[in-house]
């Protein structure tokens, strides 16, 4: 008796639960709801100025389908086109958007998954048409800012009708093919060559300047040396030449004759050893 | 920890069944099957009254403490630098402060917690997705390689946590295309020097902006740019450029150095020269007034002296005769002038 009554007691609890779980829902501060009865949209949850948190349903009859509240992104597929001036770009583009309106997503496309691919789709068309009337140099800088906004535009209306509220549209990436980027930093490298070889020539050019200026007047201070040296010796030497030659011929053999390191070899007749040779007689001028 | 060691029995003492028994004879295992029993039996009959039928007061404790212990899952930590959110059955509630924190436990409430230090968001460089992620084209058609961080901080916790999906990558993709705009409309050399404060202050301000516009709760404090150089492909050159620039200042000072050297040089040979020829003249103008006074005498006695200073300091061989030969040492250098002889100067 007592373990039939405990397995009643425990089918009415269980029952209670489920009943009570099917009934009770939470719907979460980033969350919104439809509510299908008997699989038709009636009405939504935290959405359309409703409230998030604790919401009630009519159990097994009611089935809730629950989407993203939250601005959410989506990156593009890198789209290639040509720009109005026939250049090949890569675009690479976001698209923020947040589900507005649960009821018209789930009617018009079902669901999340399905939203997200043609909204894809929506934002590279609505590119290349922005796109396609601009020159490469108004989306690689210009006007990048126009256009996406003028892309963004374009794909309101279109995911409005799905519920969607496009918030943003941005050009992250607009690249040159691979090919014109290679092209791009081979004259990048040459123009640096360039550059470097300029550079390193005009050093050398002005190395060679700086070290001929200074040669020149080096020269010149000793030009100037050798004149003002000249008058010295004009003012004193030239009261004389011929004692004055004697003189220095004199300081000369002093200078370099004198170091100690000398042999002389003295001829026969030097004026030095005359007295030597002849005795102490005095000297007669031919003997010089 | 060795558990098929035999020595040494496994944590819980009880070798493994198919084990054969040790030689010391069988171990009593720790809790035999008798306790286990007996447990269960005075749970038992502390459950169930004298009757057999459960007690009320029993089961009323046993329900107090599940009721106890699924309350105090409702405790939690709300560290400093951060800012705790609770919600109540999902929706927002109230914020927390730092510390030890409580709410309604799950499912009635539930807590979260956001950073409110300022946090750093990588773009480029060696966080990168692709290489081109740092590829920028800029406004004069030239390719720069640019890796940048993001500084920023919660502005607004509740924004923050609900409004957004996936903030961090929200942030990176808005500051690329942020950066990249900005880049494409400066020129390549600005950004390798001084334009970079500027480009950091117009991209925060481009992803302040945005962000904003998706009320992402999100304060940029600021743009850095780590690195802003020449694309990999084309570095080579522009390593070549630099050292050569590099080069230039050092060779010229060189050459500066080099000149001035060779400038002072020449004024100093000058001045020394000048002086010598001063003291060389000053020297002669005393003798030649001695010679005008008596010619003949002074230059005598100049020659004499001359001779004297010359033949004292060195190796003297004289020759008298007309037809005498000398032989001379082999080395002259090495010939020792005669020491008794100095004094000539």
């Amino acid at each position: 008796m007592n373990r039939d009554r405990f397995w009643r007691n425990a089918f009415i609890v269980l029952a209670a639960l489920i009943v009570i779980s099917q009934t009770v829902l939470m719907v979460d501060q980033s969350r919104q709801g439809v509510v299908l009865r008997f699989g038709k949209p009636v009405r939504v949850l935290n959405a359309n100025g409703g409230k998030p948190g604790l919401k009630a349903k009519i159990p097994f009859v009611d089935q809730v389908t629950v989407f993203d509240k939250r601005n959410q992104a989506l990156q593009t597929e890198p789209v290639e086109l040509a720009a109005a001036d026939q250049r090949q770009l890569v675009v690479d583009a976001f698209v923020r958007y947040r589900i507005d309106d649960p009821l018209r997503l789930y009617r018009t496309v079902h669901d999340q998954k399905t939203m997200a691919a043609r909204l894809n789709r929506l934002a590279t068309a609505s590119l290349r048409r922005a796109l396609a009337k601009a020159g490469s140099q108004d989306i690689l800088s210009g006007r990048r800012d126009a256009l996406s906004r003028s892309a963004r535009d374009d794909m309101t209306g279109p995911a409005a009708g799905m519920g969607v509220e496009v918030i943003d549209l941005r050009i992250r990436r607009a690249d040159l093919p691979a090919a014109d980027q290679n092209a791009i930093f081979e004259r990048m490298s040459g123009t640096w060559r360039q550059q470097a070889a300029e550079v390193r020539a005009g050093t050398e050019q002005q190395r060679q300047q700086i070290l001929a200026e200074a040669g020149a007047k080096a020269e010149a201070v000793r030009a100037e040396t050798a004149v003002a040296k000249a008058k010295i010796f004009a003012s004193s030497y030239g009261r004389d030449p011929e004692f004055a030659a004697f003189y220095q011929t004199m300081q000369a053999y002093d200078e370099t004759l004198a170091r100690g390191d000398t042999t002389v070899v003295l001829p026969q007749g030097s004026e030095f050893f005359k007295y030597l040779q002849h005795g102490p007689q005095p000297a007669n001028s031919s003997a010089r | 920890m060795p558990w098929n060691d035999n020595a040494k029995p496994g944590p819980w003492g009880a070798p493994p069944p198919n084990e054969a028994p040790s030689p010391r004879g069988p171990r009593r295992p720790v809790s035999p099957p008798e306790d286990r029993g007996r447990l269960s039996e005075r749970f038992s009959d502390w459950y169930r009254g004298p009757n057999g039928r459960p007690r009320a007061a029993a089961i009323a404790t046993l329900i107090g403490a599940a009721v106890g212990l699924w309350l105090l899952t409702g405790l939690y930590i709300v560290e400093s630098g951060q800012q705790g959110l609770v919600t109540t059955f999902g929706a927002y509630n109230r914020p927390a402060a730092p510390g030890l924190r409580y709410h309604l436990p799950w499912p009635i409430e539930d807590a979260e917690v956001v950073p409110s230090t300022l946090q750093r968001t990588d773009v480029g460089g060696t966080s990168a997705e692709s290489e081109n992620e740092s590829l920028m084209p800029t406004a004069d058609g030239n390719i720069v390689d640019m890796s940048f961080s993001v500084i920023w901080r919660v502005s607004d916790a509740r924004a923050f946590a609900y409004n957004l999906d996936d903030v961090d990558g929200t942030i990176r993709a808005v500051a690329e295309s942020a950066m990249r705009e900005v880049v494409a409309r400066t020129a390549m050399q600005p950004l390798f020097s001084t334009g970079r404060p500027q480009a950091q202050a117009e991209t925060a301000a481009i992803i302040q902006q945005v962000l904003d516009s998706y009320h992402a709760g999100v304060h940029v404090d600021a743009v850095q740019i780590r690195a802003a150089g020449p694309p990999r492909q084309a570095m080579d050159a522009f390593s070549e450029l630099e050292k050569a620039r590099q080069n230039a200042a050092p060779a010229l000072d060189a050459a500066r150095t080099q000149a001035t050297r060779v400038e002072q040089e020449a004024a100093a040979d000058k001045a020394r020269t000048i002086q010598q020829a001063r003291a060389e003249a000053a020297r002669f103008g005393p003798i030649y007034e001695e010679y005008r006074a008596a010619p003949a005498v002074t230059r005598e006695r100049l020659y004499i002296d001359t001779m004297k200073r010359l033949l004292a300091r060195s190796n003297k061989v004289v020759v008298t005769g007309k037809d005498a030969s000398v032989t001379l040492p082999a080395n002259p250098t090495k010939v020792e002038p005669a020491p008794a002889a100095g004094g000539g100067q």
